[in-house]
């Protein structure tokens, strides 16, 4: 741009000000609520044409300096539909009333880095989210808040653990080997979303512990770091599900989709304070239990089976009988039955000119865990600060600090019995391993093998290790706007929108050298391992953009031009120090057999954009293009852009029919990508390893490709909304089909080439889904009212074409036995394959054994309010989906499944049902016993809340007080399934792309109960 | 704010227009230009890299093949398959648990492809030094390979490896791969030889010096020369064409090469080379002492097969490296089978533990001289063992062939217990059959599968390219 257009610019700027201020008047007014003529508080009130916009205060107050002219008001609230008032010179007070937005069409989606339209023209599917729905009950993580509400995402939990761990996967699977997590974005910060792994694979051997790489691994129950939010200063989310909906945004980011969440901000008037109160508790939804052994025969052959030798067997089984004709301990409900009292204490306090407004939130959380010692911490501050010096400008800054401490036990594989459930499993229950004896030792276990160093005592275990992770992390946002140029007709908004993410993560991992399996000296030769490790992550991003906004007063058309440039960059460094055989009471890592571990990455990417948005015909239409061009360090040709275009549309029919309102057809179609992994594009020789005292390298297992490029996906997506009976039933229908191709593939090569695998971009994955949602609003008044929606989601999802042979996907599950991911052309892409004996003559086959993928998922919810009562109930309904379960194998196996005594379906095969599934399974020739449907009925969400009366707050709290509620509410209350496991959202690998379906002794879920109080004054 | 804006602007052009911010390097591994930048320091971390690779099987190795072989269990107590994989399967699972020994062996035989090309471009290396370092490569390379033709015998293997890891490599059989690794230990003696008395252009770490002195290319060819008998025995037992009628022309060259090891009664039976092992971050411990590697137990019938020594009591070498449990150990999952016995050859997890050692000799030594007709030396090299070793009375001589077979094989089983042989010595006679089951419907395989992995990479494959599938043992 010349410095004359600048000139020209600012020049024009001035004189519009100058013309605003010399002739202005002063217009006050009331927003309120056109049913109940209660005050709205905090809308935003503008001139319709014009740049002048004013905010409410909580009694619905607004003064606004307009033009002395006629001109149209508008006024907007959350939750409210936009209303407007036609002002005439001689008006001075005047009152806007706002319909009630129950089916939420005029919430604000995002179209772009800094332009912003209408959901009801929005040409793609509208996934938004209040406070009051993900907030209303307490959730662990943003995962569990987001949990049974977004049709076309499927999110799991991937254990009980406090302090959270989950994943989000939108529209299926759209990469097998790259980045399958949705981009997670903060107030227009990305943010990071790392796991990064604590070290208990130095206690539990998981994955081999000998080795550098292996002081921690994925099965380590790490929690990624979306966990750190703080979901009450979360004014709303918005998931943007494909291509088509974010491409021009976030182009090579975007194919995974995007969860924006936007922060509250301060409002106009006094400052209001906002305390909230939460105690509650958790529990274990269900646990898999264990046998009853029905009579000592059983409880002799079960100790048998686990201990070997049979006159050790008799001796135990006859001193425990000779005390107790029926000894049975359950040891999971005393194990995961800590039951503390959790809390979350949150204070807010907003307030504000129209010049500066602030919003200050601070928070104090504790979760303790089901099972004993374990529990999560979180303490977090923000200040929001919102400066509006004059018409043309605003800046808006954010300031998060946050600290999570999380003690997480120990949980899933292991290959030393020290994962409580795992232990279990092969624990005969008729020992009381839970009390320390007289001397203040836990009793040893003698199983299996035996005891010694080969077993745990969990009780013992959890009492004393450590497993901490210790995150201080902090963002800032700035976000800094400004219209050189505002007319009638025409207004540019430059802005400048940025910031950063920083953490730091401090991992301690302790097992004290006294512990059962500690002693003399653990599995791996040494007693006594501690594990310290950190992480610090970086992350930043910042985009100059420029909108031009023409709206010709001729014709009735808003035109939005967008351009604008991006920058992020992505930093993170890992390292551990692994110690073993320390000295007694010492955690020092100095005082041991050390081994360490780093890792780094350093991904810089940057982009270029334009978009272009025509709202026409009285905003029926809707027409959208738009195109970007992303480079990056990660890619094999660094300076070469790729482009990500984009184009949609929609149009409204109002009352195209009697009974119906107004139906909306949208399409739309785009690309995004995915691009490499840190280090994808390089050919290295790797550290082998040292031998000698001497170092040594060799052939990595994976080359390197130096033409990686990014994943494209081509998203098409087509949709009808519609509004029936007076805006009683609100419909919505979704048809997405993505072909995703250049699959970053980590391709397996014939291992005598030397190599294990090869990066390369080829092969092609189709994902066809449909969204549905039905929401309903049967009764509407003033006392009374009731909001039911359901929705459906299912996908279909296909590898198109191959270009290696079928492979087996690393880390998913555990080999032919247990059922693992294959990648082949012509099937799902997240078909679960393993042995099963269907070949001639009962000949083993490794073959498809079933699906990971559910058929199908639905949730209901209702909303019902009377009076100062409301009721909101939610529930989860996910039918088919497979799950390894290798939980169920190792009770099997150590013959104490909790229904190992009834009937057997076959006794030829097994006498009784346990030994019936075990040998049936037969070492792995038959997997199918094992790979179970995972379908579940969940009552997600559960919350009654009652408003006290105006006059009872001001008797019991005093006078300053505003508002008072009392709220209890429960999540995860129930779950009806089939599946033998405690919960089949488990995954014992966390968050995988294709395989996600491993149930291998998890911190068992939990359900959680709470009641709040939420006082304003 | 213009002037705010206007500069916001002007970075982020000159963002976009240079891309130098883009780049970023490795940061987590060295790149071959790195290495390249001092192709000697370059030599000594490839050449230790390849020791640590072989090393990398070993314990895998003697475990697997101790398990076929009737010497040990691996009774992991929450996993029965540890086991049952290697009994209980027929045919045997190519992606099951005994399955391995094959991925770590061929990416070292591409590091070893790799070294030798380096070695050529090494311009600024003596001649000699040249010589030296192809001849270490080569011994390392044949080294390898028998151990993959030890565990997949009939199947074959692939012995060379291409130069596109995209184009498969083709399998030869079992014959050729042992004539391959033959002709490739020969090709890396005269490289040896040719170095004359230059030393490695790297050093060799203390497991070549710990026990006799292999660590120039004057001594190390008696590394080479170990392997290649053990090569010629194995091929001359399963009578390859190579080695003429009764194998008499490759115990022929198995003695001649034992002489050249320095095969010698008067020398330690331990001589020879060793894998090293340290505490030190990034290096590996024994897996087979008894802390690190727990779940490793000993078959029974070491103790009830083994002979009386001259006092009654067991066999010197069954009390030297067999330990009773302190309670017994079974396997879990199916039928118990269950064992009193452990090992206890490695005192520390830090042990040193044995390539080839003097004692094997030896026996290599024994049995080439009664096949080529030398009954007298054969008996001489048995009753050394014997007494030396087993603290056994001697023996009369041999009244048959089998009876000399019988007898090699006992002093080869507790010599050489739990080092790798057991297994591959009864089935190079064709006595697999001979080994025990421990309950009725299990099996003696006879070879490990080709792993899945491999055969994936194969479907549809022709020919030499084909992967051999897992066939069932008769036994």
């Amino acid at each position: 741009m010349s410095r004359g257009a600048w000139f020209a610019m600012t020049l024009l700027s001035l004189c519009a000000a100058s013309v605003a201020r010399a002739q202005s008047r002063v217009i006050s007014g009331k927003v309120v609520n056109a049913t109940t003529r209660d005050a709205v508080p905090f809308a935003t009130v503008s001139v319709v044409g014009g740049i002048q916009a004013a905010q409410g205060n909580e009694q619905g107050q607004f003064r606004i300096v307009v033009p002395p002219t006629v001109l149209t008001l508008s006024a907007r609230a959350i939750g409210y539909k936009r209303g407007e008032v036609r002002v005439t010179p001689q008006d001075s007070t005047i009152e806007i009333a706002l319909e009630q937005d129950v089916l939420r069409l005029e919430a604000v989606v995002v179209t772009g880095e800094a332009t912003r339209l209408e959901s009801r023209n929005a040409p793609t599917a509208v996934r938004n989210f209040t406070t009051e729905q993900l907030n209303t009950v307490p959730a662990q993580s943003a995962e569990q808040a987001l949990q049974g509400k977004v049709p076309g995402a499927l999110i799991n939990m991937n254990s009980g653990a406090p302090g959270g761990g989950g994943q989000i996967q939108i529209r299926g699977v759209t990469t097998i080997l790259g980045n399958g997590q949705p981009l997670f974005v903060m107030d227009g910060v990305i943010i990071s979303n790392d796991q990064i792994q604590s070290g208990t694979n130095s206690i539990t051997g998981a994955a081999s512990r000998n080795v550098s790489t292996g002081i921690a691994s994925n099965q380590d129950n790490g929690t990624n770091r979306l966990a750190d939010l703080l979901m009450n200063d979360i004014a709303s989310v918005q998931v943007m599900e494909g291509a088509a909906a974010s491409a021009s945004i976030y182009g090579s980011r975007a194919t995974n989709g995007v969860v924006m969440f936007n922060s509250q901000h301060g409002r106009v008037g006094d400052t209001q304070f906002r305390v909230t109160q939460r105690l509650g508790t958790y529990d274990a939804i269900r646990l898999p239990g264990e046998r009853r052994f029905l009579t000592k025969q059983d409880a002799f052959a079960a100790v048998r089976a686990n201990i070997g030798d049979s006159a050790r067997s008799q001796q135990i089984v006859d001193s425990v009988y000779a005390l107790n004709a029926s000894p049975f301990y359950d040891y999971q409900k005393e194990l995961y039955g800590q039951g503390n009292l959790s809390y979350e204490t949150t204070v807010s306090a907003s307030g504000g000119s129209q010049l500066a407004r602030y919003y200050g939130s601070a928070l104090a959380q504790k979760d303790y865990g089901t099972m004993i010692n374990t529990s999560a911490q979180r303490q977090g501050l923000r200040l929001n600060a919102d400066f509006t010096p004059g018409d043309r400008l605003s800046i808006s800054v954010g300031a998060i600090l946050i600290r999570s401490i999380n003690d997480r036990g120990l949980s899933n594989n292991d290959n030393t019995f020290t994962s409580p459930l795992y232990a279990f499993g092969y624990t005969p229950a008729i020992l009381d391993l839970a009390r320390p004896e007289a001397n203040g030792n836990y009793p040893e276990n003698p199983f299996p093998a035996g005891g010694g160093n080969q077993a745990s005592n969990p009780f013992q275990t959890m009492a004393y290790i450590k497993n901490r992770e210790d995150i201080w992390r902090q963002i800032g946002t700035a976000n800094l706007r400004w219209s050189p140029l505002a007319t009638g007709q025409h207004r540019l908004e430059l802005s400048v929108i940025g910031g950063v993410d920083h953490f730091s993560q401090d991992n301690q991992v302790y097992s004290p050298n006294f512990l059962q399996y500690e002693t003399p000296v653990a599995t791996d030769g040494f007693s006594g391992h501690a594990v310290q490790g950190a992480a610090n992550s970086r992350f930043m991003n910042g985009s100059v953009n420029a909108v031009w906004t023409f709206t010709p007063t001729a014709v009735s058309l808003r035109a939005t031009t967008s351009l604008g440039m991006q920058g992020a960059e992505q930093d993170l460094n890992i390292f551990r120090i692994q110690a073993r055989g320390l000295l007694p009471g010492v955690t020092l890592i100095n005082q041991g057999t050390i081994q360490t571990f780093q890792q780094r990455s350093l991904v810089r990417d940057q982009a270029i954009y334009g978009q272009e948005e025509v709202l026409a015909l009285d905003e029926r239409l809707f027409v959208s293009a738009g195109v970007r061009a992303d480079r990056s360090s990660a890619n094999g040709d660094r300076s070469k852009f790729f482009f990500f275009p984009k184009a949609a549309a929609s149009y409204r029919f109002l009352a195209p029919i009697g009974f119906v309102d107004e139906v909306k057809l949208r399409a739309a179609v785009g690309q995004s990508g995915n691009r490499p992994s840190y280090g994808n594009r390089d050919r290295v020789l790797q550290q082998a390893g040292r031998i000698g005292g001497g170092n040594g390298i060799g052939v990595p297992g994976t080359i390197g490709n130096p033409n990686v490029e990014p994943e494209r996906m081509t998203e098409q997506e087509y949709g009808m909304d519609a509004r029936l009976l007076g805006e009683r039933i609100a419909l919505e229908a979704t048809y997405f089909n993505r072909r995703i191709t250049k699959l970053l593939l980590t391709a397996p090569l014939a291992p005598t080439s030397g190599f294990t695998n090869q990066i390369i971009n080829g092969g092609e994955l189709q994902s066809k889904g449909v969204e549905l949602g039905l929401t309903a609003n049967p009764i509407r008044k003033p006392q009374l009212g009731d909001v039911f929606r359901a929705t459906f989601y299912t996908v279909n999802q296909t590898v198109v074409s191959l270009p290696v042979p079928a492979f087996v996907v690393g880390s998913s599950g555990f080999g032919t036995a247990f059922g693992r991911s294959r990648i082949a052309q012509g099937v799902s892409v997240t078909a679960i394959w393993g042995n099963a004996p269907i070949g001639p003559g009962g000949a083993v086959r490794d073959t498809i054994i079933g699906d990971a993928t559910p058929d199908f998922e639905m949730q209901f919810s209702n909303d019902l309010t009377w009076k100062a009562f409301s009721l909101g109930i939610l529930v989860d309904w996910r039918k088919g989906g497979k799950v390894s379960d290798l939980t169920n194998n190792l009770f099997d196996e150590g013959r104490t499944s909790r229904d190992y005594d009834q009937p057997s379906p076959d006794p030829t095969i097994g006498k009784t049902l346990g030994a019936y599934r075990y040998n049936k399974w037969a070492g792995g020739r038959d997997a199918r016993v094992y790979v179970q449907d995972g379908s579940f009925v969940k009552l997600r969400e559960v919350s009654l809340s009652y408003a006290l009366p105006q006059d009872w707050v001001g008797r019991l709290f005093g006078g300053g007080v505003r508002s008072a509620r009392l709220s209890l509410s429960g999540r995860n209350l129930a779950i009806w399934s089939h599946y033998w496991g405690s919960d089949p959202e488990v995954n014992n690998f966390g968050t995988q792309n294709v395989s996600r379906f491993v149930d291998l002794a998890p911190y068992p879920p939990n359900r959680s109960f709470f009641f709040t109080i939420d006082v304003g004054f | 704010m213009a002037r705010l804006f206007s500069t916001a602007l002007v970075a982020a052009l000159l963002s976009i227009g240079c891309h130098d911010y883009l780049d970023v390097p490795p940061l987590n591994d060295p790149t071959p230009g790195d290495i390249g930048k001092n192709p000697i320091t370059g030599l000594q971390l490839a050449a230790t890299g390849i020791l640590f690779q072989n090393r990398a099987s070993y314990a895998g190795f003697i475990s697997d093949v101790g398990i076929f072989g009737r010497e040990s269990y691996n009774f992991f107590p929450t996993d029965g398959r540890t086991y049952s994989h290697y009994v209980e399967q027929n045919p045997l699972d190519p992606a099951g648990f005994a399955s391995g020994g094959w991925n770590p062996r061929y990416a070292n035989l591409r590091n070893i492809k790799n070294f030798l090309n380096a070695v050529d471009a090494a311009t600024a290396l003596a001649p000699a030094s040249q010589e030296a370092a192809r001849g270490f490569a080569q011994t390392m390379e044949a080294l390898e390979l028998s151990y993959i033709t030890a565990q997949r015998h009939d199947y074959g293997a692939v012995v060379q490896l291409g130069d596109d890891p995209n184009q498969l490599a083709p399998f030869v059989s079992r014959d050729s791969a042992q004539n391959y690794i033959i002709a490739r230990l020969d090709e890396a003696r005269t490289h040896l030889l040719a170095a004359g008395t230059a030393a490695f252009p790297f050093t060799l770490h203390a497991g070549f010096t710990t026990n006799g002195t292999f660590n120039t290319p004057a001594t190390f060819v008696q590394f080479n020369r170990a392997i290649a008998a053990r090569v010629q025995v194995w091929r001359a037992a399963l009578g390859n064409p190579a080695c003429g009628a009764g194998g008499v022309t490759c115990y022929t060259a198995a003695l001649a090469a034992l002489g050249e090891a320095g095969t010698d009664t008067t020398a330690a039976l331990n001589r020879g080379v060793y894998h090293v092992f340290s505490t030190e971050s990034g290096d590996a411990l024994n897996g087979l002492n008894q802390a690190a590697g727990p779940n490793l137990f000993a078959h029974p019938s070491i103790l009830t097969d083994a002979p009386a020594d001259t006092l009654g009591q067991p066999d010197a070498r069954e009390r030297a490296k067999i330990r009773t449990l302190a309670a017994q150990r079974c396997s879990v999952g199916g039928e118990n089978v269950c064992t009193t016995l452990g090992f206890q050859i490695y005192g520390t997890t830090t042990s040193p533990a044995p390539i080839f050692r003097n004692e094997e000799l030896i026996l290599l030594e024994a049995e080439a001289r009664y096949f080529t007709g030398d009954a007298a030396g054969a008996l001489a090299d048995i009753n050394f063992i014997r007494h030396r070793s087993g603290g056994l009375a001697n023996r009369g001589p041999f009244a048959t062939a089998a009876d000399f077979i019988t007898e090699l094989l006992l002093q080869r089983r507790y010599s050489l217990l739990w080092e790798g042989h057991r297994w591959v010595d009864v089935r190079r006679f064709g006595l697999i059959p001979t080994l025990p089951l421990d309950v009725v419907g299990q099996f003696r395989q006879v070879q490990q599968p080709v792993p899945q992995a491999e055969c994936l990479q194969r479907v549809g494959a022709t020919g030499a390219l084909a992967c051999p599938p897992s066939v069932p043992t008769p036994y």
